[in-house]
């Protein structure tokens, strides 16, 4: 809490209000410096892309047309045939968006099964299904690549989505039941003495009142998944399905990295996450606050 | 609730039919056999493929992403790709062992592109226990591409073909600049990949194993006479950056080696490279007229060595389509796509013949690049890459090697104790692949 008078700033009281924040303006320069180099070099020739210096010596906004295809390259003189930009932003915001729907789904109903139904061995295998957090992913990669083969889903959209939407069960049905525990089950109770179902109550009830939950597993889900870049490269063969991450390959090769390029894309690929992380950055913080509260 | 979980559901519903009707055709239109090659995604990709495509007019190749663990998780279920871009021996012969290439041996010598096409000292990248695995698609090894224009600035004569090494040293010298506030360099004399590194340990006369190939000799007088010869051109003689002077100005890291932008940006009056870093070069055009290409420094009574090297496809063994991509290799050892190679400098034509004729090397587009014969040269003292059955090749190069350099680079070790580390932890791992393997327990009794 800021002191009222400007006099106080040189009391004790003050000074520490002071010195905290400039120490969080030092932590958010530093933070936001990687953010700005990458910004300011998306606007550099490729002979000065990986220079240290901040500001471009020569300012060459066409980077974003070039990797938009809409102007050739400067060194080439061709388009980018291979970098099918738009292709794979609307792949990689499309399957994000799929991926956190379903396993905000899946997780809900897990976690209503796992914090609001009694039954028989509840505790003991939410602890097993806790327990898989513990597997790393790479270990599954082969295991899920082959469950992929047999289901006919290699270098399909299906076979991005699905597997990517339940990898982060465990984690997000753990979410979402603690922010159901704090509902009070009297309201179940009720529920239940006018006949809803378990069901009913489930849609009608608790899931309205987990909607913080939801939008903060949500949120993460789409922070997550929007980076993912091994699982679509093993997966995929066709160019269309690419997604950002794995289309932004083609501007690394044996003939030479294009940094300015690599960076305009990169710009323009993380404009959606900001737009997301600015916008619910309150969700996120309670997310992240919630396992540690409640344990 | 149901409502917004409705709209979402709608919304990715649409967005997925409209993903999914504007995906093109996955059969080929025309009915032909789709082969697909998994390489680095590189534009020259197309003009390398066009000749094939005109020869054969029945095969289409599909380039797909290139990843060592790609690979390796779609082989082991049996979706690998036909043709598997292989860019370093060890790689080469993880596959081996993991039973994803085919052996083309038999197929080679009947088709016409066994290792008698292409030049002796690449053999052995190609081979593994006798047997053929892979054809090269382009062939390397090392030299010392210069800028003149630095030399000339610097008022310092431009190196020679084969110069001593201590000449080179005292020439090279004025060429490191401190910056004007004595805290970095403004540019150093050389830069040299870690991948090149191992060169030194060839010129020195150091090897990785024994001739049984049972124990790692990484820890002879001659390596450590090589890694204290390395320390000293970055910590005595100050020619090449240390480590930490590296990455604080390079964006290192996949194709992009941080060396070839020190260069290309004139922070480096050498690099230790080859001829496929001119294709790269070419992008600078305010650079690359002033480029010279001589044959390493070497050691007194002794050669320009390097590792030679290859980007060189194989064929995975699972590959339902085994005689299109035989084809495709037949292809590589033909003169049209030597020619494509040879025109756009991606290396050294697979085809030995363009030794005879360095002259058919120089694209009339680049009339400056009249330093042919050099890398044509640099490829008669370079040797294979040595490996050991007993070992996994990746752990050795890409683990034990680089940590190994890396601690010598910094200072944090002495070579000695750097290169005894290595040694042993290599011997460890040669310990217990055989205590683990019956067959190889076997090959080991027999070789030792």
């Amino acid at each position: 809490m800021p002191p009222n008078d400007r006099t106080t700033l040189l009391s004790p009281r003050g000074a520490r209000w002071l010195c905290g924040y400039l120490l969080l303006c030092f932590g958010a320069f530093a933070m936001a410096l990687p953010f700005v180099w990458m910004l300011l070099g998306s606007f550099k020739t490729r002979a000065e892309a990986e220079d240290p210096s901040f500001v471009p010596r020569v300012w060459q906004p066409e980077n974003y047309a070039i990797v938009l295809r809409m102007a050739p390259d400067k060194v080439t003189g061709e388009l980018l045939e291979e970098v099918r930009f738009g292709r794979f932003y609307f792949n990689s915001v499309f399957t994000t968006l799929a991926i956190a729907l379903v396993q905000v789904l899946s997780c809900a109903m897990a976690a209503y099964a796992f914090g609001r139904i009694r039954w028989r061995g509840r505790d003991n295998l939410f602890f097993l299904y806790l327990a898989t957090l513990m597997v790393p992913g790479v270990v599954l990669m082969i295991p899920n690549f082959e469950t992929m083969v047999h289901l006919g889903m290699v270098d399909t959209y299906a076979g991005l989505v699905l597997p990517q939407a339940f990898a982060g069960a465990a984690m997000g049905t753990f979410l979402l039941r603690q922010f159901m525990l704090t509902i009070p089950p009297s309201l179940d109770e009720a529920a239940a003495i006018d006949g809803a179902s378990h069901w009913r109550i489930f849609w009608d009830v608790i899931l309205p009142l987990a909607r913080t939950g939801l939008v903060t597993l949500g949120i993460f889900a789409i922070l997550v998944n929007y980076q993912s870049f091994f699982w679509p490269l093993v997966l995929l063969k066709t160019r269309e399905l690419f997604t950002l991450p794995v289309g932004l390959l083609f501007l690394d090769t044996s003939y030479g990295k294009q940094t300015e390029l690599i960076l305009a894309a990169t710009v323009m690929s993380t404009l959606p996450l900001i737009v997301v992380f600015v916008a619910a950055q309150k969700a996120i913080v309670r997310g992240i606050q919630l396992g540690a509260v409640k344990g | 609730m149901k409502r917004i979980f409705l709209l979402c559901a709608v919304a990715v519903a649409i967005m997925w039919t409209i993903a999914e009707t504007t995906l093109p055709s996955r059969t080929d239109e025309h009915g032909r056999t789709v082969l697909t090659w998994s390489t680095d995604q590189n534009p020259a990709r197309r003009g390398q493929l066009a000749p094939f495509a005109s020869q054969n007019p029945d095969i289409s190749v599909m380039v797909e992403p290139n990843s060592f663990d790609r690979t390796i998780v779609q082989c082991a279920t049996g979706v690998g790709p036909d043709i598997i871009e292989i860019y370093s021996t060890q790689d080469m012969v993880a596959y081996v062992q993991a039973g994803i290439l085919l052996d083309l041996t038999e197929y080679a010598r009947e088709m016409g592109f066994g290792p008698e096409s292409t030049y002796p000292r690449l053999v052995g990248n190609l081979m593994y226990e006798g047997r053929q695995y892979r054809y090269p698609a382009n062939a390397a090894s090392q030299v010392l591409i210069y800028n003149k224009r630095i030399f000339d600035e610097a008022g310092v004569p431009y190196p020679t073909d084969g110069m001593l090494w201590d000449d080179f040293i005292e020439l090279a010298k004025p060429l490191t600049v401190e910056s004007p506030d004595g805290r970095g360099h403004d540019r150093f004399a050389l830069v040299m990949g870690q991948d090149y590194v191992k060169d030194l340990l060839l010129q020195f006369g150091a090897s990785f194993f024994d001739e049984t190939k049972t124990r790692c000799t990484i820890d002879s007088p001659q390596a450590l006479a090589a890694m204290e010869f390395y320390r000293d051109l970055i910590r005595v003689h100050r020619l090449i950056p240390s480590p930490s002077a590296a990455e604080s100005l390079s964006a290192a890291g996949g194709w992009g080696h941080g060396e070839i932008r020190w260069f290309a940006s004139e922070k480096a009056a050498c690099i230790w490279g080859s001829r496929w870093m001119m294709v790269i070069f070419r992008q600078y055009p305010e650079l690359h007229p002033h480029l010279g290409v001589v044959t390493l420094p070497r050691l007194p009574g002794g050669t320009s060595a390097s590792y030679s090297g290859t980007r060189g496809p194989g064929i995975n063994a699972a590959s339902e389509r085994i005689p299109e991509s035989l084809e495709f290799l037949r292809y590589l050892a033909s003169p049209e796509y030597a020619e494509v190679i040879a025109m756009s400098s991606d290396g050294l034509p697979p085809l030995a013949e363009y030794a005879d004729e360095p002259e058919r090397l120089l694209n009339p587009a680049y009339p400056t690049e009249d330093f042919q014969e050099v890398f044509v040269e640099s490829m008669r003292f370079a040797e294979p890459l040595e490996t050991s059955p007993f070992v996994d090749p990746v752990f050795v190069a890409s683990r034990v090697w680089i940590d190994c350099m890396d601690t010598i680079a910094n200072g944090i070790a002495s070579p000695e104790e750097a290169l005894r580390l290595a040694a042993r932890q290599i011997d460890q791992r040669i310990e217990r692949n055989v205590r683990e393997r019956p067959d190889l327990r076997e090959l080991y009794e027999a070789a030792r």
